[in-house]
């Protein structure tokens, strides 16, 4: 129960006044009579003469007392919390992210946001309409607006929480989407807070309730699990961070393929970590570390890493001299850089990446290809010019990640405003692209500048640009990175393969197209573990295998008091926001009916 | 609407009416003059009644020797009494009388001289005593009709002050035997008991008639009020509830039933009159239940 004007409380001070005034004698308007004889017996016991009496309790003065209690107790409005109201539209919002798993509220935050948003459907009457949206790392709407509630129901109880992220962004515009223009919606929203990073213009046409699901953020995660498997490094890191307040003890389990090799006991301040590190036997492949104690999230509580040197992938770098680019690809271990001067180029179908400096082949290869400063005319590239400021042509292209082009100047380009390479942009000016990246018909990169006429290749951003074009152009390898859940890991056919298959952790199988060797996206990845690649071609079956982690960003489980909306028509607060169901009227009522006792005792004699 | 002919007030009708009640009353009682009707004791005209037994004191010149004779015992013979009454008017001058709407003394002192001139056109006496915390003013018997006038500016020039003090009828001299009929609202600590019980050791028929004003009949006061009392200026303080006008009325019947009880104790009438009652109808109700009209 709250109080929802807690300041009118002020008007308890009635109470005691009514006593005060039953101390206090009336004083009366005088009037003469012709005799007070017959009035002094009628009210032989209720006079006294005295300003001050003894104070008599009275059945008056305690009705008039609990009348002034029971007006107190409507004044401060007290109001008991309902779990959101409902308009002719209300769309709700349900978190199935990873930290609804949490358990600091039994059972578990999911099923407890699940019951209020059953609660909810118990009040629904009839001409309102309900869409229900499921807030995982892909949100989607699991039932559209309706007032049948068995539909409702049914989809209410098939949701699941999962071990991804909530992307609320995504959700608030299925929200808005599912709102379309009724003036009467109302998007509830139950969740923890914990959520992908919201822009700060995000915005909802309709009324916005943040309903808070969630109590405490005392949680111990394995943040980060790092494996060198490299012949002389041969060790494991594990990152375990205590994420609440208290003091916490945790044993860590290390488990090779399986096995179970090592184990420690730690014990980790409030909002402390603790680094662990294991020396990986010769052989390792699939490792893992295990927090064992009970806390408020599990899924956290295990990490895993792959750590089997990754299958070595060629690359032939074909020009007449590029250190830049040669050192930058070195970079990788699971590269095998071969330098080819351009008189001696011939295609060999085993390589797997071929770079091509100042030159285009008559036949263009159908393997993955960087192509650096092409010819006039290649690609339909125009002549070169002066270009201005470099920039990324979109800031949040998971290819410019970590790359700053703030310092970096760039003499002269190719004009690619023309270019017949297609694609997109990925780095341009204002006189056009400057680099392109496409997928079809064979996934390449093409620079239209010299790297010798930049001072890019200097700069830190370089070596972390060429890993991820390589990564982007040799997708399959995904080595001993871990992904997080529901992150979509992008699986191309190596050469010559007929086909890619990905067993998932609990051992389902799911076969993924890979046409033309187009790269294709797996995104089946919510749960935790190790997943197996298999490529079948015609130079036999090729294995690798990459790990999927709860941990990171997801542990810090804490709930949000708020989700600020800018400019939503109502901003969420989980007081402000919620709905009452107010008590005044019940207490008014109160009041009015011992009033009226109060003047029947009156009237008939106390 | 007074005169100086009529300062009571009475009206013509009510005069009239009253002419015609003196000639239905009846139980005479004896006087020392002869009046206008028979006295319901023997007296001393020629018109033989009854005899008695003689004891020590009684007129010789009345003893029947011819009974003494066949008898051996001394007889005295009685004699129906043709001879006037007087009519003795004791009214309240308190200030609690000057009250009222209408004012009970004006009320009451209409009551006197309807029944003074009632009593008056009878051809018997009529005394009149205002009374408060002592004798006002007093009014020696007066006779005939022409006296009703002198009886009722009498009434009329009565001040109202003091507090009632029944013991102030006690020391005014009263002609024995006759009516003595005490108008007062009785509204007072002080019980009329001694001065009923000599009037009656006086040989006199009491009346008693309580004069109320319709708002002690039936208050209607309300809210919180402080009331003072007109005579002796004690204050009550009370809320006019229900509850407590209830309680009033219940004192009120109280009060009046210890009165009739009163009259009762000494074989006294008792009439309970509202100010505002008229006295056409007042005046033969107080006599009915006094006994006095048929």
């Amino acid at each position: 129960m709250t109080f929802l004007a807690p300041f009118a409380a002020i008007a308890a001070v009635s109470i005691p006044a009514i006593v005060l005034l039953y101390f206090l004698k009336v004083r009366r308007p005088e009037s003469d009579f012709s005799s007070t004889l017959l009035w002094r017996r009628a009210v032989l016991d209720r006079q006294a003469n005295a300003p001050w009496q003894r104070l008599r309790v009275s059945r008056l003065l305690i009705l008039q007392l609990l009348a002034a209690l029971l007006l107190v107790g409507a004044l401060v409005r007290p109001a008991l919390a309902i779990t959101g109201g409902l308009s002719g539209h209300t769309v709700v919002i349900v978190d199935t992210s990873a930290t609804m798993s949490a358990t600091d509220i039994s059972p578990s935050r999911f099923e407890d946001a699940r019951r209020q948003v059953r609660d909810l459907l118990d009040r629904v009457g009839s001409g309102q309409r309900v869409t229900l949206i499921e807030m995982g790392p892909r949100p989607r709407i699991a039932a559209a607006a309706t007032g049948d509630m068995g539909p409702l129901r049914t989809a209410l109880a098939a949701l699941r929480p999962s071990n991804g992220s909530a992307a609320l962004q995504q959700a608030l515009a299925l929200a808005a989407s599912a709102g379309g223009t009724a003036v009467d919606t109302r998007v509830l929203l139950f969740s923890d807070g914990i959520t992908q990073p919201v822009p700060a213009a995000t915005s909802l046409p309709y009324p916005f309730e943040y309903h808070k699901v969630g109590l405490s953020g005392e949680n111990l995660a394995i943040t980060s699990l790092v494996l060198h498997p490299e012949p002389g490094v041969r060790t494991a890191f594990v990152r375990v961070e205590n994420l609440g307040r208290q003091k916490q003890h945790a044993d860590v389990e290390w488990r090779v393929d399986g096995r179970l090799v090592d184990a420690r006991a730690l014990d980790i301040d409030g909002a402390g970590a603790r680094d662990v590190s294991f020396a990986l036997p010769a052989g390792a492949d699939k490792v893992s570390a295990t927090l064992r104690g009970a806390d408020a999230l599990a899924a956290d509580n295990v990490a895993y890493g792959v750590a089997t040197q990754p299958r070595t992938l060629r690359v032939t770098l074909v020009t007449a001299g590029n250190i830049f680019v040669q050192r930058a690809l070195e970079l990788r271990p699971d590269l095998r850089v071969t330098v080819v001067a351009p008189a001696d180029y011939k295609f060999d179908s085993q390589v797997d990446l071929y770079v091509f400096d100042g030159l285009v082949p008559a036949v263009q290869p159908a393997t993955p290809s960087w192509y650096l400063n092409p010819p006039l005319g290649k690609f339909g590239a125009g002549k070169q010019a002066g270009v201005g400021r470099p920039r990324a042509s979109r800031p949040d292209d998971p290819l410019m990640r970590d790359v700053d082009l703030r310092e970096v100047h760039i003499a002269r380009s190719a004009d690619l405003r023309t270019s017949t390479f297609g694609g997109r942009a990925l780095i341009e000016s204002d006189g056009g692209p400057l680099v392109l990246v496409r997928d079809e018909p064979t996934r390449a990169v093409l620079f239209g500048f010299d790297l010798h006429s930049s001072d890019l290749p200097l700069r830190t951003g370089f070596p972390v640009l060429v890993d991820h074009l390589s990564s982007d152009l040799l997708p399959v390898s995904v080595g001993p990175r871990a992904y997080h859940p529901d992150e979509p890991v992008l699986l191309a056919a190596a050469a010559g393969s007929t086909g890619v298959t990905v067993t998932r952790p609990d051992g389902h199988a799911v076969k993924v197209a890979t046409a033309g060797g187009a790269p294709a996206a797996f995104d089946d990845t919510d749960t935790p573990g190790f997943y197996a690649v298999e490529q079948r071609g015609t130079a036999g079956v090729a294995r690798s295998t990459f790990a999927v982690n709860a941990g990171g960003s997801a542990s810090t489980i804490g709930p949000r008091e708020r989700i600020e909306l800018v400019s939503g028509r109502r901003q969420a607060a989980p007081s402000a926001g919620r709905d009452f169901s107010e008590l005044w009227p019940w207490l008014a009522a109160a009041v009015l009916l011992v009033l009226t006792v109060e003047w029947l005792v009156f009237h008939h004699g106390d | 609407m007074t005169s100086a002919g009529d300062p009571l007030d009475l009206g013509g009708p009510l005069l009239r009416q009253l002419e015609r009640l003196a000639l239905r009353v009846r139980r005479p009682v004896l006087g020392q003059l002869g009046g206008g009707r028979r006295a319901n004791r023997p007296g001393s005209s020629l018109e033989f009644a009854d005899y008695r037994t003689y004891v020590p004191g009684d007129d010789f010149r009345r003893v029947d020797w011819n009974a003494y004779g066949r008898l051996d015992r001394l007889m005295l013979r009685l004699f129906e009494g043709e001879e006037d009454t007087c009519l003795n008017l004791f009214v309240d001058c308190s200030r609690s009388m000057a009250w009222g709407k209408p004012e009970k003394a004006w009320a009451a002192r209409r009551m006197a001289g309807a029944f003074a001139y009632m009593t008056l056109c009878g051809h018997d006496r009529v005394s009149v005593t205002g009374f408060a915390d002592g004798a006002i003013g007093h009014l020696r018997p007066v006779r005939g009709r022409a006296a009703a006038l002198q009886a009722w500016r009498f009434l009329a020039d009565l001040p109202s002050s003091g507090e009632t003090r029944y013991d102030s009828i006690s020391a005014v001299q009263v002609p024995a035997p006759g009516i003595s009929m005490i108008i007062s609202d009785f509204l007072t600590e002080e019980s009329a008991d001694r001065a009923i019980a000599r009037l009656r050791s006086h040989g006199q028929q009491v009346i008693l008639v309580e004069v109320l004003a319709p708002e002690e009949l039936r208050p209607t006061i309300a809210g919180d009020i402080a009331l003072r009392d007109l005579e002796n200026g004690r204050r009550v303080e009370l809320t006019a509830t229900p509850a407590v006008l209830a309680g009033y009325q219940a004192a009120l019947d109280a009060h009046v039933e210890s009165l009739r009880a009163l009259a009762r104790a000494h074989d006294a009438g008792f009439h309970l009159a509202g100010s505002a009652e008229p006295l056409e109808v007042l005046i033969p109700q107080t006599l009915r239940r006094a006994g006095i009209l048929a």
